[in-house]
């Protein structure tokens, strides 16, 4: 009976820390319980929730959290669970716009396919929120819960295509990998844990600040095995695999989705852990990052040149992305890290464009993603096929881009640290991967589409939803190219503020 | 003999036959009931270990609902036999022997890169005393929970949510046969579709009625067959 | 036997954790069949929940235990989506096995 009388001590909640997160999955919630009181025949409605629900969230983050967290030190929130500061509202914004393009390029999918169930947005949203706490997550425990529940609606969504067995495939094989290496991280957990007795990021730098540990085997290992389930989540080289096949299988609007929301969250949980907890190790995890960026450049551009597939090539183009955004992180400098971020903000823009073209010239069923299904594609769609050329342009970071000025300052950061082994490696590969988007480029100038009368008779369809998410990523790549400097200075805060 | 070591040795020793068993077994059903035997031994380690809360919640959410949702899809499946060529493989004379070497060799590589001797030089505040002092193991771990756990605990709730709107969307069959329901494939509900036409233009059945009834009646047989019948076209 | 008059170490735990967990992770390489490779990752699932209540007790930290407890959620809900997707495929394959699932190729 004692132990009843005796009171607890409240928590420490601070939900204001936490508000767009809270937004997004309200949002996710109220479809969750509309579904269950009432239908919408159409499922337009719920996507117009959904992307409200985003929008406020980013704007929210952008007017009421940003000029907070960019003026002061982190404020950390909920015993020390999550850390508000600039980079962390810098990428929940991020997510958000990452939210608003995937609903947009969904609803006309979803409605063509016959798939028009509005759990896509609740599973969506979730996801979003997901990939906000793990940008937040002041805690691994934080850190394995959110990208729990992005991987979770991540795998969800790629088997979504229920008429397409590529498509549970794709999500069957996500899943059980995705699963096998979450299962390998929090054994690196269990060991940082071990070693160090805190779960806390910060208080593990802390913790490294006061000791000198004699068997470092402990904590290297841990930290081992948890860039490794990092490591496969942002699909760098060697843990791929999985990538090809999801990004073939799964639905053009999810991979456009995917490609971006996975690669932001776990580049920022590497971040906080690598340059917050556990930067007393840089010696040690330096080099990891430094393989994993050479190797997903060169293996992904190499790889992608000898595709048949656009949406197999690219999950190789993302490959060596990943390797490109990983060359920020292997800088271990502020500069590198703005300048993934950078990366990140441009390359969620260019994934959401060309998906969306991918997904407008498939139709129906995805059936028109190979290769030849593009000969000729400038005949018959000029405007598809000029949009696309200039995503595949933005992609291999041509001069006037946001690509271009990506990689720039993602070497930029590295040439700091005076890494030009890496900007060498990571100069060659951007001209192998140059090789391999001109070769889907030339396909679609080639004149010759006779043999495809199926082409040729119906034209491809750009619903409302993907032109939009077209003229915005469109605008974005050729503006982040021409004028990147605001962007360049919020990036450099948000890294600043941390 | 420490009784400590009583319980390490015993069921250390069943968690780890019972996990060779889980890989060695060529029947699924068998996998899961040495699963059952595995995540049992891990239980009762935890009680070694006086971590009673877990060691019941072990049992009751991993046996009592894990193991039982393998299990039922088992069942539900039919996969309740061994599938020809992995049991081939099971039965090779090398395999025991290779994939001992591989357990042994990634143990061994883990062994040796975390050093044997672990450092344990933090010491915490919740000792063997501190705990009983909060009124035992459960109280002390709900305390921690429900306070400096408490957004974490939180975040599960979303997270199972996500999972069981997952989780109907992708195994709920829709009512509608011209939709994407029943695992019927386009190619599969155009024949049934000829059929029923077949059948109208014979006067048996008015095809509007066949497809505008809503509830489809899950007849098990019928579906029976159109499982079998979609495997056999061979749709991928 | 002299040591088996005190309590075992943690690091016999640990050692104990890191063959369950080779064997599960080694399991998973070398079986086709995808609901044997879900018990596979319950097997790793389960040495990590090991190891971390061993470094727990060891570190006199609840924390670990905590850590156990959300894992159990997690393992739950990953079990769950995975037999459901298993479910929607066999609604149109007889068979659950890896190595049936070739469709996607480049």
């Amino acid at each position: 009976m004692s132990v009843l009388a005796q009171a607890i001590p409240a928590p420490q909640t601070d939900y204001t820390t936490i508000i767009p997160e809270l937004i997004v999955l309200g949002t996710g919630l109220l479809i969750v319980l509309m579904l269950a009181i009432r239908r919408f025949s159409n499922i337009g409605w719920y996507a117009l929730i959904a992307a409200l629900g985003f929008a406020a969230a980013g704007i929210v983050a952008y007017v009421d959290l940003w000029p907070e967290v960019t003026d002061g030190a982190a404020t950390y929130a909920f015993s020390g669970m999550v850390a508000a500061d600039g980079f962390s509202t810098f990428v929940v914004i991020l997510s958000c716009v990452a939210g608003v393009l995937a609903v947009l390029l969904a609803n006309s999918y979803l409605k063509r396919e016959g798939l028009d169930k509005a759990e896509y947005f609740a599973l969506l949203l979730f996801s979003a929120a997901g990939v906000q706490f793990m940008a937040m997550a002041n805690n691994l425990v934080m850190v394995f819960l959110a990208l729990e529940i992005l991987s979770v609606c991540l795998y969800v969504l790629s088997a979504w295509n229920r008429d397409k067995f590529a498509s549970q495939e794709a999500g069957m094989k996500y899943l059980l990998l995705g699963a096998y290496t979450s299962a390998i991280m929090l054994f690196g957990i269990s060991f940082l844990y071990g070693g160090t007795g805190t779960l806390n990021i910060a208080a593990l730098a802390q913790f490294f600040a006061r000791n000198v540990l004699e068997n470092q085997g402990l904590v290297f290992l841990g930290m081992a095995l948890v860039v490794v389930g990092l490591a496969f989540k942002i699909a760098a080289v060697p843990f791929h695999m999985w990538a090809p096949d999801v990004y073939q299988g799964a639905p053009a609007p999810v991979v456009g989705y995917m490609a971006a929301a996975a690669k932001i969250a776990a580049f920022a949980a590497l971040f906080r852990i690598l340059f917050l907890g556990l930067s007393a190790m840089e010696v040690d995890w330096k080099p990891l990052l430094w393989g994993l960026a050479i190797l997903s450049m060169i293996v992904g551009s190499l790889l992608a040149l000898v595709q048949s597939d656009v949406k197999r090539m690219m999950a190789y183009s993302s490959i060596s992305h990943a390797g490109f955004i990983a060359i920020g992180v292997a800088a271990a400098s502020a500069e590198g890290m703005s300048g993934a971020l950078f990366y990140l903000v441009t390359y969620t823009f260019m994934i959401a464009g060309a998906f969306a073209v991918i997904d407008c010239i498939g139709r129906k069923d995805e059936q028109y993603t190979k290769y030849e299904d593009y000969r000729g594609l400038f005949a018959r769609e000029p405007l598809l096929a000029a949009i696309l050329t200039f995503f595949l342009f933005a992609l291999a970071g041509i001069p006037g881009t946001s690509g271009f000025v990506a990689k720039f300052v993602v070497f930029e950061g590295a040439a700091e640290g005076g890494q030009w082994a890496l900007i060498g490696i990571g100069t060659v590969a951007a001209v192998i991967a140059l090789f391999f988007y001109l070769r889907l480029i030339v396909l679609m100038y080639m004149q010759d589409s006779t043999e495809r009368p199926d082409l040729a008779e119906t034209r491809a369809r750009v619903a409302a939803g993907p032109a939009v998410v077209l003229a915005v990523t469109v605008a974005a790549t050729v503006l982040l190219g021409i004028l990147p400097q605001g962007l360049l200075d919020m990036a450099g805060q948000a890294v600043f503020a941390l | 003999m420490s009784g400590e070591w009583i319980l390490y040795i015993v069921f250390g020793a069943t968690a780890l036959v019972s996990a060779i068993g889980v890989v060695f077994l060529a029947n699924p059903i068998h996998s899961a009931l040495s699963l059952i035997g595995a995540l049992a031994s891990v239980a009762g380690l935890f009680l070694a270990q006086e971590a009673f809360f877990l060691s019941v919640v072990q049992i009751i959410v991993y046996t009592g609902a894990v193991v039982v949702l393998f299990l039922f899809v088992i069942m539900l499946l039919g996969i309740d036999s061994a599938d020809p060529r992995e049991e081939q493989l099971l039965r090779r004379q090398w395999f025991p022997w290779a994939f001992l070497g591989g357990v042994i060799g990634v143990g061994g590589l883990v062994l040796t890169i975390t050093g044997i001797d672990l450092p344990f030089g933090v010491s915490g505040t919740d000792t063997a005393d501190a705990v009983n002092e909060a009124g035992g193991n459960v109280q002390a771990l709900s305390e921690r929970l429900f306070t400096d756990w408490l957004l974490p605990f939180e975040l599960t709730s979303i997270l199972v949510v996500a999972a069981i709107v997952g989780g109907v969307v992708l195994a709920k069959r829709t009512k509608d046969l011209r939709g994407s329901g029943m695992g019927l494939t386009p190619d599969l509900a155009e024949r049934i579709s000829e059929e029923v036409e077949a059948d109208a233009a014979e006067g048996e059945l008015d095809p509007e009625d066949a497809f505008e009834a809503d509830d489809v009646d899950p007849d098990p047989d019928s579906d029976a067959v159109l499982v079998g019948e979609t495997s056999e076209n061979g749709e991928g | 036997m002299e040591f088996l008059q005190t309590p075992p170490d943690p690091d016999a735990y640990i050692v104990l954790a890191v063959f369950l967990f080779s064997i599960g992770a080694v399991g998973f390489l070398v079986r086709r069949n995808a609901i044997v490779m879900f018990m596979c990752i319950e097997l790793m699932l389960n040495a990590v929940n090991l190891s971390l209540v061993s470094f727990g007790r060891a570190l006199s930290d609840l924390s670990g235990q905590i850590l156990v407890f959300f894992v159990l959620v997690v393992a739950a809900a990953e079990v769950m989506v995975g037999l459901a997707i298993l479910v929607a495929i066999f609604r149109r394959r007889a068979r659950a096995s890896a190595d049936d699932m070739s469709s996607l190729k480049g």
